[in-house]
């Protein structure tokens, strides 16, 4: 019976983020008879999926202990050749996105394992090298594709009821789980994460651990682009600013350490809902959308403290 | 022998190699590059971000880094606009203690709870871009007191004074850097922290103080940047952690930490003027300018991890 508790009290603790939630949802819809509407929380679900994609494979290169912050421009860069593509064939604006996010991805873990440069520096050079190319492509202009054809699918589609984009978050999320911690790679990518000298001599290739994950978060970019341009069938070369941002917080948030080495997608997922019922509440109140970055900011700050004790312990 | 010491020397100048040859390229090409109008341009486009990139060199050297520099550099402007209906000293009070503060907090949060200083500086940014936001409620807002662009559109011999603020605090921090305890303290913490403790320096302290000498300096380029157009927004600034971080590492300081001086931030701060001088002039596009920026960075951060590496064989 005593052992049965301390086990309980053991996995709640573990689950801190999931009681914040909980409590969050609770309290709110009795404050707030608008949040409690179905409608709200359709649309709270629809809101998070192109964030909440990105912060998947944010997770997978955090765990790696590497930050990847040019999610977002990549993310208008992506969408704007998704779009281009598009306007002349629905193939060519699915694929060819998919096979730049894999090239960017590359491109990122190239520099970042091949000199052992500190990775939130290298992919702010990215960050800027992107957005530029970004904006290049349309001079700075939003662009327009093809609608009412199969490309809208994913963006527009239902099925029983609920948007097929909230499906492929719930994809994504199963295979990314599945990948961390079903496979030999999921494995060492914790081992990097956690120490690199260590897992080199064990025999894991560093570099090549660390590469797939930077391809694992372009790519995750990618099938995020998807379901903003089949949803939108428009593009802006600004489109993705501070996307970054809102993943490390939903990334930080959720508990995963930026240390690397230790969280889970699970974990990813409850800091995206929890930032989004946070977000969805000030908007409902009409605070004005400053304030939402100070909460990210807050939020980030709180996080890492949290994470810092507890790996002291 | 004097081969030998002619290549020491090249190799020791290099940045200033660079800055000399790109010049003569530019003068060449363009007769309106080496007029007075536009070297004055070009020290005056500096000087602002210039100004935190003395803070970043301190920074970098005592082994800590700083991202949130752009957010608190909108953040002084904001409050030298916000504060500038008491009078104009005390728009520049607020503004540098804005900053000041902020630079604080930093330090505190990064020394106190031994948080990493890339991470908490990466949080701070988007904490103070917020509050930016909400305090110019996302709009470009103007100041009221007229005469405050005295602060920054007064010129000396033709020349506009935050060119003379950043020329001074490059000088005045290049010699707290050379003659000081502070300065000693500030190598020595940034080569090696435990055994700086071990020798009895407050580590803590040091840190701390760089951190918010940092954010002092970046309210300070704020409130100049102010007084230029006296105006503010939640997006100055958006690119100046790139900017600055690019110029320190270009003039040769290493991430690594307890080496570099001033005047290679400042070499690095002048060639990347020189750069955005020269792409302007020759009418490239502000889209490519700044993929060139991304590029160089990345360029830079490799090239500094080469030479960190080949430091350790030796």
């Amino acid at each position: 019976m005593k052992k049965a508790r301390s086990i309980l009290i053991n996995n709640l603790k573990e689950q801190t983020q999931v009681i914040i939630l909980i409590a969050f949802v609770v309290v709110f819809s009795l404050i707030s008879p608008e949040f409690r509407t179905s409608g709200n929380f359709i649309n709270l679900l629809k809101q998070v999926t192109v964030i909440g994609v990105i912060s998947c494979g944010m997770t997978i290169v955090v765990i790696t202990g590497c930050l990847d912050l040019s999610v977002g421009s990549v993310f208008s860069l992506l969408g704007l050749v998704g779009i281009l593509l598009q306007q002349r064939s629905n193939i060519l604006g699915v694929v060819v996105p998919l096979a730049c996010a894999v090239a960017i991805g590359l491109f990122n873990g190239f520099i970042v394992t091949k000199y052992r440069v500190n990775s939130i520096i290298a992919t702010l050079g990215s960050l800027s090298l992107f957005s530029g190319i970004a904006l290049l492509i349309t001079n700075g202009a939003i662009i327009a594709g093809r609608t009412g054809t199969w490309f809208g699918i994913i963006g527009r589609g239902r099925f029983l009821g609920v948007p097929n984009h909230v499906y492929v978050l719930f994809i994504v999320a199963i295979i990314f789980h599945i990948i961390l911690s079903r496979t030999a790679l999921g494995r060492k990518m914790k081992y990097v994460g956690t120490n690199t000298v260590a897992a080199e001599i064990a025999g894991v290739r560093s570099k090549r651990i660390r590469t797939v994950a930077f391809v694992i978060s372009s790519l995750s970019v990618g099938v995020a682009v998807l379901i903003y341009t089949s949803r939108m069938t428009t593009a802006s070369p600004i489109t993705g600013v501070g996307y970054e941002f809102d993943a490390v917080t939903a990334v930080v948030i959720g508990g995963t350490s930026l240390a690397g080495g230790k969280g889970s997608i699970f974990k990813t997922i409850i800091g995206v809902l929890l930032l989004a019922t946070i977000i969805n509440l000030l908007t409902l109140y009409n605070f004005p959308f400053a304030f939402q970055s100070i909460i990210k900011g807050i939020l980030i700050i709180t996080a890492i403290v949290i994470d810092v004790r507890a790996r002291k312990k | 022998v004097d081969r030998t010491r002619i290549r020491d020397i090249a190799v020791e100048q290099k940045i200033l190699l660079v800055i000399l040859v790109l010049g003569i390229y530019l003068s060449l090409r363009s007769r309106y590059f080496l007029t007075f109008q536009n070297i004055t341009n070009i020290f005056l486009a500096i000087s602002f971000e210039g100004m935190i990139a003395i803070g970043m060199a301190i920074l970098i050297i005592v082994g800590e880094i700083d991202l949130s520099v752009g957010s608190v550099m909108a953040f002084g402007s904001v409050l030298a606009v916000l504060f500038q209906p008491y009078g104009i000293a005390a728009g520049v009070a607020a503004g540098i203690a804005g900053g000041a503060a902020v630079g604080l907090l930093n330090g505190l949060l990064v020394t106190r709870l031994r948080l990493p200083s890339i991470a908490v500086t990466l949080g701070t940014m988007v904490l103070m871009k917020g509050v930016v936001f909400a305090l110019t409620k996302e709009h470009t807002i103007t100041g009221t007191n007229r005469s405050f662009t005295i602060i920054s559109q007064t010129e000396l011999l033709h020349i506009p004074v935050p060119v003379y603020v950043f020329i001074v605090l490059a000088l005045l921090f290049a010699m707290v850097l050379n003659r000081s305890t502070f300065g000693r303290d500030v190598y020595a913490v940034g080569g090696n922290a435990t055994a700086s403790k071990l020798f009895g320096i407050k580590v803590e302290r040091v840190k701390t103080a760089c951190f918010s000498l940092i954010g002092f300096l970046s309210g300070l380029a704020g409130v100049m940047l102010a007084g230029k157009l006296n105006i503010a927004s939640g997006n100055i600034g958006q690119y100046s952690n790139v900017f600055v971080i690019t110029a320190v590492l270009l003039g040769g300081i290493s991430l690594e930490g307890g080496e570099g001086r001033i005047l290679m931030a400042v070499e690095g701060v002048l060639l990347l003027g020189i750069m955005n001088n020269a792409m302007v002039i020759m009418k490239i596009s502000p889209f490519v300018q700044e993929i060139i920026r991304g590029l160089l960075l990345i360029v830079i951060i490799i090239i500094d991890a080469i030479s960190i590496e080949k430091k350790k064989y030796r």
